[in-house]
């Protein structure tokens, strides 16, 4: 049988096959991941959702070609075992930002790497800096920032190199809630006239269900995936805000937590 | 922002206790004039060294020659300490080959291998040269070599997930990142250097202001041996407040982070 529904999706970004994950070897070897299989499609929003310990940080650490799987394979845009690379965007949970470069320079930082000319440069992380609403802030030092607005740096520091996927790794987990809000809201308008390819790290059960076009959840000791399916209430339309205020939302939400418990 | 209140005055109190000891012990003849010499006769000295130099020598190309040395030593150290020490910050391999050896030589004290330079360089300037040479380097490897280690990783997984290769994390990354660290190396050193310059003029040279205070206890010159300690305290101090706003102006990101 045909799986229209898959026929239907992107191109395959990330496939991870039957992949195990371990830290150290021998008798300190500690199980992170067991038995993973997961794929990014194309235009896909994938919130991997989990409690802390369970692995998921890891779990983009090896799609970002910082970690090895111990066995199984980890496939990263048709390459496997590739370090580190400019077509897979990495945003931090702490901004990570170059301290002694502005913000402009800092946005510009993969672009200069990638040997692009200065006026290409100027130009395509303004265009980053504007999207994320910090063109005015374009000349301060990262030290001069608020944590929000440190975050929405390293996010168009990563847009700016144009890479093919962007990984994020719990980006909001450190701010206030506020400012948390704010740029979930943000996100959200990013990525639908983007349709970037991201996957998502997250604890927070309303993040998955406000950004996700798909939730997988990770749970267990070692990790394992537990839930894969779309997202009931990804929708194209309305705020994060109309989308909390939704019908189904208390219920879906009430299932997840369900799962996460698990 | 925090308001802190500004203790200036105590530091001006204590400075005053002081110079007023010396001026009240000298003028009531506390003390011998031959060992403790008054205000008044330690600035008629500094007078007259300024006027008629010092055995030879303008005041001037005393101290000329003692910063002339200080200099040469300091940017060798710069050149040759920060290339090992970024190097050695980011491969345990050439850690292990450098380290021993330094470790070895930089507690030993200066003036137990400057008698073997002076053997091997003569007492001119290339001995003190290499005396100070030494003297900053150890400092400074070290101040940049732990930096390097305390880069934390993901800023250099970062730049490597932004497209820089490895040669360009090292001249982009890793290098700037270690700029607060090479800052603290450069005051540590120029400290070590320092006290290193004046011991080595002590030992052979025929100029410099180390050179001067010795040879004017040869002549019971305490007026003289004053006036050359207080200078040397007076560039030191000056020294260390350039490198300082040097650091304030060119990592202004330090402990902000």
């Amino acid at each position: 049988m045909i799986d229209l529904a898959t026929e239907a999706r992107g191109k395959r970004l990330v496939s991870i096959e039957n992949m195990a994950f371990q830290y150290g070897s021998g008798r300190r070897a500690k199980a992170v991941l067991n038995g993973i299989d997961l794929e990014l499609r194309e235009n896909e929003f994938v919130c991997v959702l989990g409690a802390s310990g369970c692995g998921k940080t890891s779990l983009l650490r090896l799609i970002a070609g910082y970690e090895r799987p111990t066995s199984g394979s980890v496939n990263v845009l048709g390459a496997a075992r590739s370090g580190p690379r400019p077509e897979v965007g990495v945003v931090f949970q702490h901004a990570n930002l170059f301290p002694w470069l502005t913000i402009r320079r800092n946005v510009e930082f993969g672009l200069r790497m990638q040997g692009a000319g200065r006026e290409e440069r100027r130009e395509r992380a303004e265009d980053a800096l504007r999207l994320v609403g910090l063109i005015d802030a374009a000349d301060r030092l990262p030290y001069e920032l608020s944590g929000g607005m440190k975050q929405r740096a390293a996010i168009a520091r990563t847009i700016a190199a144009s890479p093919t996927i962007i990984l994020m790794d719990e980006p909001f987990g450190a701010l206030d809630a506020i400012t948390r809000e704010s740029l979930q809201q943000q996100l959200r308008e990013l990525w639908l006239s983007s349709r970037q390819s991201v996957l998502f790290i997250t604890h927070d059960v309303d993040e998955a269900l406000l950004l996700a076009t798909r939730i997988v959840v990770l749970g267990g000791s070692p990790g394992a995936v537990l839930f894969d399916r779309p997202n009931p209430l990804h929708s194209e339309e309305g705020t994060a805000d109309q989308l909390r205020r939704r019908y189904e939302y208390g219920k879906q939400r009430e299932k997840l937590v369900e799962t996460l418990k698990r | 922002m925090r308001v802190r209140p500004w203790n200036g005055w105590l530091s001006l109190l204590s400075i005053g206790f002081l110079l007023s000891l010396w001026w009240v012990s000298t003028g009531l003849g506390w003390v011998d004039p031959l060992f403790v010499p008054s205000p008044r006769q330690v600035w008629a000295a500094f007078v007259d060294i300024c006027r008629e130099g010092y055995k030879g020598s303008p005041l001037a190309v005393h101290i000329g020659e003692s910063l002339k040395r200080l200099l040469l030593a300091f940017l060798m150290a710069l050149a040759t300490a920060i290339p090992l020490g970024l190097l050695s910050g980011y491969s345990p391999k050439a850690r292990a080959l450098v380290d021993p050896l330094i470790e070895f030589y930089r507690p030993l004290p200066p003036l137990a291998y400057y008698t073997l330079l002076v053997l091997w360089l003569g007492i001119g300037d290339s001995s003190k040269i290499a005396l100070l040479f030494l003297a900053a380097f150890a400092p400074l490897y070290i101040a940049v070599a732990a930096g390097v280690a305390r880069i934390p990783r993901d800023r250099i997984l970062a730049a490597r997930s932004l497209g820089a290769s490895r040669a360009k994390v090292f001249a982009f990354v890793i290098f700037p990142s270690c700029l607060p660290d090479i800052f603290t190396g450069i005051r540590t050193a120029m400290g070590m250097a320092y006290t290193t310059l004046v011991a080595a003029e002590m030992v052979a040279a025929v100029s410099g202001v180390g050179w001067m205070v010795l040879d004017a206890s040869k002549f019971l010159r305490s007026d003289i041996i004053f006036v050359g300690i207080g200078l040397m305290g007076l560039i030191a101090v000056l020294l260390d407040l350039f490198i300082r706003w040097l650091a304030r102006t060119q990592v202004p990101w330090n402990g902000k982070e």
